[in-house]
């Protein structure tokens, strides 16, 4: 099983990684997402720029962030799991 | 029995009419993704070159391309919507930003990295000789190309007329639900076939570097 979840590590960090990236599309079908409060905001204010790089920081902070927990886990999983040297 | 018949020629009526603008509509998304690729490759490969031949480069641009790789393209898509001006000027020219502009520039987010890190790898293999794996650039561009298309759907949120914004703008039209059905099974079809087809040509473009 540890082996298993060793190899298939990349294929899960790719699906995780890519969902991250993809959560933002849920405001398409009008899922309350940051991404849709953000808009609903930018029509009150007169400087939109704040907003929008807010939210551009925002995204690429979570998936970044999210990659650097999925590279802990593999360290962590590694050590537990991964070939003895 | 006539309520039946009539059925089906209302439907067969619907889709005659829907296939034309899903084809338009598709059409837009190939001419996204050609665009894409071809900003893709050009920023794409010297940012490739850069890093093999300049080793003081890759600090930087291997935060760069992290940097491209972490904004998700949907986001990137609204961030440019709200940030570009209408209309800019090019060689004194005056040019409109539309959809499909902001779409193209969103989607390099993607292709830039992309592309520079394939490119990166095939070039240093060529250098070491390996061309049977280098050609695996090719292949690789292919399936990158697809994934710009599939997320040229992102688009329908800002108003393109690719395919999945038409075939949502020509659903909504329609009263019954099995009607919309019909419409989303022809798109589905159109996509599957494409990619299908896509799949082969990459799976011939490997056999064929081996």
């Amino acid at each position: 099983m540890g082996n298993a979840v060793v190899v298939a590590w990349t294929q899960v960090t790719a699906l995780v990684v890519n969902a991250t990236k993809g959560k933002p599309a849920a405001d398409m079908i009008g899922v309350p997402e940051f991404v849709s409060v953000m808009s609903d905001l930018a029509a009150y204010v007169w400087d939109k720029t704040p907003l929008f790089v807010t939210l551009l920081v925002f995204y690429s902070g979570l998936v970044l962030g999210v990659i650097g927990l999925l590279a802990l886990a593999e360290r962590w999983l590694a050590r537990r799991w991964g070939p003895q040297s | 029995m006539a309520c039946s018949t009539l059925g089906a020629a209302i439907v067969t009526a619907i889709v005659v009419d829907f296939i034309p603008v899903l084809l338009r509509g598709f059409l837009v998304d190939l001419w996204i993704a050609v665009a894409t690729a071809g900003i893709g490759l050009a920023v794409g490969l010297p940012i490739a070159l850069l890093l093999l031949k300049m080793a003081w480069t890759r600090p930087p641009l291997r935060i760069v391309i992290r940097l491209l790789q972490a904004a998700p393209v949907y986001v990137v898509m609204f961030f440019l919507v709200s940030m570009l001006p209408d209309e800019v000027v090019i060689l004194g020219r005056p040019m409109m930003i539309g959809g499909v502009t902001v779409m193209i520039l969103a989607q390099c987010t993607f292709m830039i990295p992309y592309v520079a890190e394939a490119g990166f790898d095939a070039l240093g293999r060529l250098a070491a000789g390996e061309r049977d794996q280098a050609l695996l650039f090719l292949p690789n561009l292919l399936r990158g190309f697809n994934v710009v298309i599939m997320s040229s759907g992102f688009g329908a949120a800002i108003g393109v007329a690719e395919a999945v914004g038409v075939t949502a703008r020509e659903a909504e039209m329609l009263e019954h639900m099995s009607e919309r059905v019909v419409l989303f099974l022809i798109a589905i079809a159109l996509f599957v076939s494409f990619f299908s087809a896509a799949n082969l040509l990459v799976q011939r473009l490997v056999r064929l570097s081996r």
